[in-house]
């Protein structure tokens, strides 16, 4: 069986895919790469099917040796990536393009993220980890699904599927592909250098409890800037800005991906993929689908605005966006 | 019982929430459970998972591929007959525990908010049908109703950072139990070694919503939890 094995693991690396489905009334959320559209954009530039495992990496990679030779591809936050060969000869790597990594090579990615936040690492064949509760993904909190229930060591030799993909002329050598993704699917843009971006504008559906909010908080919802503060993690985006004045509620309720919650302190909190199925918080407004991605790529010190938009035209927005996602996944017929 | 109308509201772009009451009380509970089996039996395009909360059934689909005002109006019309006269009746699950001790260290504060002994506490709380309102906050964690209005109490002012597994908390007028170690505000007046959730197992959750739960007050603790295994 092909392995790669982790020789440092980067900050927080985990096993992800689409994430899971059917459990919320067992109290298991969905999970899953935070940055979806990244996450399948790097399996179909290594020829596997867009739901394959791979590594989520967040905001410094990890080494890994690759014990047989693999196509790999690195999508989502800016990471400079090099390969170095056994006989100690080194490449660098781009995002977005698939690249041949030599038998007994190692790549490293650990160097800290130019721009955004989460990587995806994606190995022609898939990260081969069980399927548990239908999904590859890690749980961490609950310690179930990936790799061994948790994110990478030192020393894990994770076991890599079948790849569908043939090996090119000199498997000897780092290969780099010209081919890529269009920009406009990129959730982190082309020459993004940092945090310090101007403010990310993030699309959002008012929330059940929206009316619930004072006047004067709705609309400072909508006009001040927040701020990702550094202890965001895989179940929720943490906000400072405001801070806004909530209401009470009294039941918990179902909360999705990128619900935000305003609890007492008045500081917002947009839930993310390991997100519990419940919570007690009123829900000020809802991240629309299309832009989880790009949320999942804010990293602590970046500032977000939000807008509203309506139900309407964040379906019409993600059926632009798969049709252009299938556009690519066609041009790359050919690697499969 | 005549039926209240239900109401659905949208979750952001991805959810639709159908509301089958506002308040925590039985018929909503069962309208609750009505709806959801209508809906895990149906079959709606579009629908990825169905879960019920209190009040609410929560119906996840792909945002992608699903037209919201055709599946709205699916629901609807399914669910326009809500029929809780057939309903199956939850399941009764004991859970042996043991309570007080180093097993259960508010019990004594529980017993002196209340203004009983702890042997009373205990038994009012064994001598309930707890009947489990929703599973949320961690995989496998019970929302238990029922808890007798004598044994209300807030939530502790500073919460634990650290609830050992298999603790069983009181707040409010609900019983929770912790499947896994993980910060909590309730109080602890218990333990037990039942495994709330098995991610191998399917479902992964020992309990689902409408299961009654009864607590079975274990003495000898270590015997007891060694014929169990």
């Amino acid at each position: 069986m092909t392995m790669v094995e982790v020789v440092a693991p980067g900050m927080l690396t985990t096993v992800q895919d689409p994430g899971r489905t059917g459990w919320r009334a067992s109290g298991v959320g969905p999970g899953g790469a935070i940055d979806t559209v990244s996450h399948r954009l790097a399996n179909l530039l290594v020829g596997n099917p867009e739901d394959a495992a791979a590594f989520e990496i967040t905001l410094s990679g990890p080494r890994l040796r690759f014990l047989a030779a693999s196509w790999v591809a690195l999508t989502g936050a800016t990471i400079d990536a090099t390969v170095v060969t056994h006989d100690g000869r080194s490449s660098r790597v781009p995002g977005w393009h698939p690249f041949w990594v030599p038998a007994e090579a190692t790549l490293a990615c650990d160097a800290f993220a130019i721009a955004g936040c989460r990587a995806t690492l994606a190995i022609a064949g898939g990260l081969d980890v069980p399927i548990v509760l239908g999904g590859r993904g890690t749980d961490i909190r609950s310690g179930f699904g990936g790799f061994r229930g948790r994110p990478l060591k030192t020393g894990d030799r994770v076991p890599i599927g079948v790849s569908r993909r043939s090996p090119p002329a000199d498997p000897a050598r780092v290969v780099i592909e010209p081919r890529s993704v269009a920009n406009d699917l990129r959730s982190v843009p082309h020459g993004a250098t940092g945090p310090a971006e101007d403010a990310m504008t993030i699309r959002v559906l008012p929330g059940p409890e929206f009316a619930d909010f004072p006047i004067s908080t709705r609309s400072a919802f909508f006009t001040v800037p927040f701020t990702v503060t550094p202890d965001s993690d895989r179940s929720g985006c943490r906000l400072s800005g405001g801070p806004l004045e909530a209401p009470r509620m009294t039941l918990s309720e179902a909360v999705m991906a990128g619900t935000i919650q305003v609890p007492p302190s008045g500081h917002p909190i947009v839930l993310a993929a390991d997100h519990p199925v419940t919570g007690g918080y009123p829900r000020i407004a809802v991240v629309a689908t299309i832009d989880l991605p790009r949320l999942g790529q804010a990293r602590p010190g970046a500032r977000l605005r939000f807008i509203e938009i309506g139900l309407d035209q964040a379906r019409s927005l993600l059926t632009q966006r798969e049709r252009t996602i299938r556009t690519v996944a066609a041009g790359l017929e050919h690697l499969r | 019982m005549a039926s209240s109308p239900l109401t659905i509201e949208p979750l952001g772009d991805a959810c639709l929430v159908v509301r089958l009451g506002t308040t925590i009380d039985p018929a909503t509970s069962q309208r609750v459970a009505a709806a959801t089996t209508s809906l895990a039996a149906a079959t709606l395009p579009g629908i990825v998972d169905i879960a019920p909360t209190f009040t609410t059934v929560a119906v996840v689909f792909d945002p992608a591929r699903t037209d919201v005002g055709r599946l709205g109006a699916g629901i609807v019309s399914m669910l326009a007959d809500l029929d809780t006269a057939t309903l199956p009746a939850g399941n009764i699950v004991e859970i042996p525990i043991v309570y007080g001790g180093d097993d259960g260290p508010d019990l004594a504060a529980v017993a002196a908010h209340a203004g009983l002994d702890p042997e009373e506490i205990v038994r009012l709380h064994a001598a309930t049908d707890h009947v489990v309102g929703m599973i949320g906050f961690a995989p496998g964690f019970p929302y238990l109703l029922g808890l007798p209005a004598a044994l209300s109490i807030p939530r502790r002012s500073t919460p634990r950072t650290r609830v050992p597994a298999g603790s069983v908390a009181i707040a409010e007028r609900q019983t929770g139990i912790y499947p896994r170690d993980s910060p909590g505000g309730w109080h602890v007046i218990g333990r037990t070694d039942r495994v709330l959730f098995d991610p191998l197992k399917s479902p992964p959750s020992l309990l689902r919503a409408g299961d009654v739960v009864r607590f079975v007050p274990v003495v000898d603790a270590p015997t007891a939890r060694g014929m169990r295994r």
